[in-house]
């Protein structure tokens, strides 16, 4: 008898587990904006570790909220990947400029070892859909949201392995962006209950490093950057 | 007729989890080196109870997250659930079961997994000592808060973590 119902609890524990794998909606209240972002077939990208070894590694990323139509209209950040906003890359003791330049300058420069992104804005990539709500003392009437992400060394043609700085399609040297982060943004009106919009692709930043801020409309070149998520909504909380 | 004589052990067993985050408790970000090592560490007390084909393994085990500074050190519950072909009693196939408890600053989360592995019972020591590996998965949901300038920011997610875990199972 205990020969069957061993393994048979066993068994359906693990059904039970794993049917249990799915993200409930993230309930959003009146006066609250839910950002959520829906990863892509190229979320996870091959980094070479030794020859052709490879694993699967997630985007950086940083979301943050500006009060007009321009990225560096720098209102707070929601959220930036670990590496990132704790600057501890590893082979890059200076950071990595061109990983993400216009979320860097937006909020007053890179982040570094020695002043790091707020604790409660910065954690672990997420290897799945993600989620974030943010709330206000004083809500503004118009706030717009703005993603900014990057593969490491995802080269292509026209942002090749090994191109210098000076050179065309540089992207921050050995270990670096390959194509260049990619600038999703979407403006929501706060005092519409219910008001949803889908972040637009608006362009790449500055692909070999931080520059000054500049959007680059010109997707040339850029392959499978455009298919690390699958899209990114910003909703206003509340009933329509 | 076949007699099938039931028997009853303590088991000590040490278990690591290797190249394989547990997100967001451990989550990678290999830009630019990956970082190859042990990521979870564990080990605790399991009671056995089975014959000669099966063995159920259940006890609780103290877990540590060597990459974690937000949730360290947890516990878990754990039944594995062994089969063993009486003609081939080196080896072992494994199912096991965990829910891994932990105390962050959002509240406690719980992280439940699911494994599969193989088990080898090494020689001198014979029925005294098992080697396993197998592959794990987990998931967890998650909360987290941050008041800003005038701001607040809840994260909310799912993480998961498909791990290959070792354990080394010591019979008393």
């Amino acid at each position: 008898m205990n020969r069957v119902v061993g393994p048979t609890i066993g068994v359906a524990l693990i059904v039970c587990i794993c049917a249990g794998c799915t993200l409930d909606p993230v309930p959003v209240g009146s006066g609250e904006m839910l950002i959520e972002i829906s990863v892509g077939d190229e979320w996870l990208h091959d980094y070479p570790i030794l020859g052709p070894i490879s694993r699967p590694n997630p985007p950086t990323f940083a979301v943050w909220m500006t009060a007009s139509a321009d990225p560096l209209d720098f209102v707070g950040t929601v959220f930036v990947t670990a590496k990132m906003g704790n600057a501890s890359w590893i082979r890059a003791d200076d950071g990595r400029p061109e990983a993400l330049p216009v979320w860097s300058l937006a909020r007053g420069g890179q982040p570094t070892s020695s002043s790091p992104a707020p604790d409660g804005v910065t954690g672990a990539t997420p290897v799945d859909d993600s989620a974030y709500v943010v709330s206000w003392d004083s809500p503004p009437a118009e706030v717009y949201v703005w993603l900014e992400i990057n593969h490491s060394v995802d080269y292509t043609a026209a942002y090749p392995d090994g191109a210098g700085p000076g050179t065309s399609g540089y992207s921050g040297g050995p270990g670096g962006s390959g194509q260049p982060a990619l600038i999703y943004c979407a403006g929501v009106d706060t005092t519409v209950p219910g008001a949803s919009r889908t972040m637009q692709l608006t362009g790449h930043s500055e692909p070999g490093d931080i520059g000054v801020g500049t959007v680059y409309d010109d997707l040339a070149g850029i392959d499978s950057a455009l298919r690390i998520i699958n899209h990114a909504t910003v909703q206003v909380g509340g009933n329509e | 007729m076949i007699h099938v004589t039931m028997r009853r052990s303590i088991l000590i067993v040490v278990c690591a989890i290797l190249a394989g985050p547990v997100p967001p408790i451990a989550a990678l970000e290999l830009s630019p080196f990956v970082q190859i090592g042990p990521r979870d560490a564990g080990g605790g007390v399991l009671l056995d109870y089975g014959s000669r084909c099966t063995r159920t393994q259940t006890g609780i085990l103290v877990t540590r997250h060597l990459r974690s500074d937000e949730f360290p050190v947890g516990a878990a519950v754990s039944v594995r659930q062994a089969f063993t072909l009486p003609s081939v009693h080196l080896f072992e196939a494994g199912l096991t079961v965990e829910a891994d408890f932990f105390d962050p600053d959002a509240g406690l989360l719980v992280l439940p997994s699911a494994a599969a592995d193989i088990g080898v019972r090494i020689p001198p020591f014979q029925r005294v000592t098992t080697f396993t590996l197998g592959y794990r998965y987990g998931f967890a949901e998650y909360e987290e808060r941050h008041d800003g300038s005038g701001y607040h920011v809840r994260r909310v997610g799912r993480s998961t973590a498909r791990p290959l875990v070792v354990r080394l199972i010591v019979e008393w």
